[in-house]
């Protein structure tokens, strides 16, 4: 009886440590281990802060067995730039004008940031955001995808994104002429 | 990129310009699938282009077609044989005169053709005038919003000729007639239906009978300049300034 109060008084004692840290660790799907501000964890990812609330944050790195360590670095170097970077009046005025949430441009870093990934870096970082529920970067790696789609015929799309056409020929003609003005420059 | 999930993908789609959506249902099975899951393309909201318009004439001959030297294949095939397949099929292109259009179908007397298609149905016979409005002459529209659904509609408005609005009928008459008979052709029922409809305007709007009407001068047009179908509703201007809807 006594034992059980006193370990519960520990792990009591563990909890109120873990909850004074100002980051958390965050452990990838290859063992590595990264270090992130709490704060800006629990501002910039659905999950991360529910887990946080949760208590299910574990001092010797957090499983995310989802996430590879390149992503991860990516999200953490992200987390940490954000929480670096003095939001725009743009993005602090949008934020409040709208409910639906409308896409905002991307910052001049978060640009760089993005613009400086492989391909298979941002796929992977775009799944990331999505699985920890990364609203903002989400909308920045989004964007810089669909910036990768623009003005590319279908052909080249699918060599971008490294995609098998499973169309026969006669439903890519039939595609071409549903919206034929879309393949003409006149 | 096979990974992406579908949620994803339908947030970068929502990103882009119709041409490069367009461009997107061409890459794969699932990508159309998302582009259409989304309703992203709106096809009421895209960019239309002339490559080509009819012309109709007077004259008693099939309208003519024109087009831009360059443009399209589509074009091309509708330029190529005109209207004369009507001919193949025993219409007589001599009074094949357009009486409307709507959203690339072309409404000639009892008969509508898509000339990109070259696809053409007769119209069954039209139904007899309903009761008090006998004598009365039609001028047909046709209406189509394939965003909406495969079906065009024609619709036949009852109209009064200049000519005839001396003794013919009663002056007294008002007009648009409250309730206003009108005849609607579906070509999903294949049937000419009778639609009631009503004056939207209450007691104060300005009341028109047909002995007004006689200071209009212009006959009531029965070219399709005064009728305009505009997302799923049309809009006809009758002589004296109505707007039937």
């Amino acid at each position: 009886m006594e034992v059980d109060k006193g370990k519960g008084e520990a792990e009591e004692t563990r909890k109120v440590a873990e909850a004074d840290r100002d980051t958390v660790t965050l452990k990838s799907s290859d063992g590595k281990l990264f270090e992130v501000s709490k704060e800006a964890a629990a501002r910039l990812s659905t999950v991360l802060a529910g887990m946080i609330a949760g208590g299910s944050i574990d001092d010797n790195g957090t499983d995310l067995k989802q996430i590879g360590s390149e992503a991860l670095e990516n999200v953490v170097d992200y987390c940490n730039k954000h929480a670096n970077s003095i939001p725009s009046a743009a993005l602090i005025s949008s934020s409040i004008s709208f409910n639906t949430a409308p896409f905002k441009e991307p910052e001049e870093w978060e640009r760089k940031f993005v613009d400086r990934l492989s391909h298979d870096a941002l796929f992977d970082l775009v799944e990331a955001a999505n699985f920890l529920g990364m609203e903002r970067l989400l909308d920045v790696t989004c964007h810089k995808i669909s910036e990768m789609m623009k003005g590319k015929s279908p052909d080249q799309i699918r060599e971008v994104f490294n995609i098998k056409n499973d169309y026969t020929k006669e439903e890519l003609e039939e595609i071409r002429q549903e919206l034929a003005w879309a393949f003409y420059d006149d | 990129m096979d990974s992406l999930p579908g949620d994803v993908l339908g947030d970068v789609l929502a990103l882009l310009p119709p041409r490069s959506l367009a461009a997107c249902r061409g890459v794969c099975k699932a990508w159309r699938a998302a582009v259409d899951a989304g309703g992203l393309l709106r096809s009421d909201l895209l960019p239309l282009s002339v490559r080509g318009f009819f012309v109709g004439t007077d004259m008693p001959s099939c309208p003519f077609f024109f087009r831009r030297p360059s443009s399209s294949s589509t074009a091309r095939k509708i330029a190529g044989a005109a209207l004369d397949y009507l001919q193949d099929m025993g219409y007589d292109q001599d009074i094949a005169m357009i009486r409307g259009y709507c959203n690339g179908l072309l409404l000639l007397d009892q008969c509508v053709v898509n000339p990109a298609t070259r696809r053409w149905a007769r119209l069954p016979p039209y139904p007899p005038s309903p009761e008090k409005m006998e004598g009365f002459h039609y001028k047909e529209c046709i209406a189509f919003e394939p965003a909406v659904s495969p079906h065009y509609r024609v619709v036949r408005l009852p109209y009064v000729p200049i000519s005839e609005l001396e003794g013919k009928f009663d002056g007294g008459i008002e007009w648009p007639m409250d309730p206003f008979v009108i005849q609607v052709f579906s070509s999903g029922s294949q049937r000419w239906e009778h639609r009631l409809l009503v004056r939207e305007q209450g007691e104060a709007a300005a009341r028109c009978t047909l002995g007004d009407m006689r200071q209009f001068y212009s006959p009531y047009s029965v070219s399709c300049d005064d009728a305009v179908f505009w997302h799923e509703a049309l809009y006809v201007k009758c002589m004296n300034g109505f707007l039937i809807r």
